[in-house]
């Protein structure tokens, strides 16, 4: 069921929502993606590129927030999303997403909502961050 | 640490044109765990006004391709990580749509970040249906550092 405008709050919040991208996660992601950056899967690549370990690629985690939002707002789809990659991930680690809305308005009558969004890691590292427009999907012809 | 040839600002590359088809988004939807209705099920999409599925936001990363085009070659020792992304949707990819992407190398500079000299590229890709407008427009920054520190 679509959410109005009006039942969304400035402060409300999206999430939380745990993933742990595993290994093999990355490796489907990689494979469907055509991956062909070999740090995202081989260890030996990682540490020769400046890793510990194959990290998840930023896209993938990015791809986990995007998910968050249209889910949580179903009959809305994103305008704009501005997503910065702060530190890696490790395969494995779990990754904790969620969000908070910062703002909403009706510019030329389409009902507009502004989110912050975060992964985070176990740790409480904020690995990606982000910012979100969603709108109201619109009738098509 | 990064070398450029700076007739490569600003010119625009193509990257191709891509006939998306339903099968092309099960396989990403499933691959990433996100089975929304209009993703994968035909009549859903055509009741939100669709002629069949739509691809979710971070598909198009896809079309784009692995490699990072306009190549911007970094002196030797020096790794690059992707250092984020900012995109504007003014539609949705849907099956059975073709779609143009060129790419174009927007900026390119060094700065001091926290773990010390960085080289950021910036590039521009724009994703364009069959009629020429523009679906998605996609601003990506390849951070450039030395890999001494590990991560």
């Amino acid at each position: 069921m679509a959410r109005s405008i009006d039942e969304v709050e400035i402060g409300d919040e999206i999430g939380p929502i745990v993933h742990v991208p595993t290994a093999a996660i990355v490796q489907r992601y990689a494979a469907i993606v055509q991956m062909i950056d070999r740090r995202f899967l081989d260890p030996e690549v990682a540490h020769r590129r400046g890793f510990t370990s194959p990290i998840v690629p930023g896209p993938l985690s990015a791809t986990l927030l995007t998910q968050m939002l249209v889910d949580h707002f179903p009959g809305w789809r994103l305008r704009t999303f501005n997503v910065s990659f702060r530190s890696p991930v490790k395969h494995g680690e779990q990754l904790t997403c969620w969000g908070t809305v910062t703002e909403k308005s009706e510019p030329e009558g389409i009902a507009t909502i502004h989110c912050d969004v975060v992964a985070e890691t176990a740790q409480g590292e904020r690995a990606v961050i982000g910012t979100a427009i969603l709108q109201r999907r619109m009738p098509r012809n | 640490m990064i070398k450029v040839d700076p007739d490569l600002l600003g010119k625009e590359f193509p990257l191709g044109t891509f006939a998306i088809t339903a099968q092309d988004i099960r396989a990403f939807v499933e691959a990433v765990g996100d089975l929304n209705p209009l993703y994968l099920d035909p009549a859903v999409a055509r009741d939100a006004g669709y002629p069949d599925v739509i691809a979710p936001p971070l598909f198009c990363l896809q079309l784009r391709g692995e490699r990072r085009l306009p190549e911007v070659e970094l002196e030797p020792g020096f790794v690059s990580l992707n250092g984020g992304q900012d995109l504007e949707f003014y539609d949705d990819l849907c099956a059975g749509q073709a779609y143009t992407a060129t790419a174009k190398l927007a900026e390119v500079y060094e700065k001091t970040g926290r773990s010390g000299p960085l080289g950021v590229i910036v590039r521009e890709v724009a994703i364009k249906d069959a009629d020429g407008r523009t679906v998605i427009f996609m601003r990506e920054r390849q951070m450039v550092r030395s890999p001494e520190k590990k991560l």
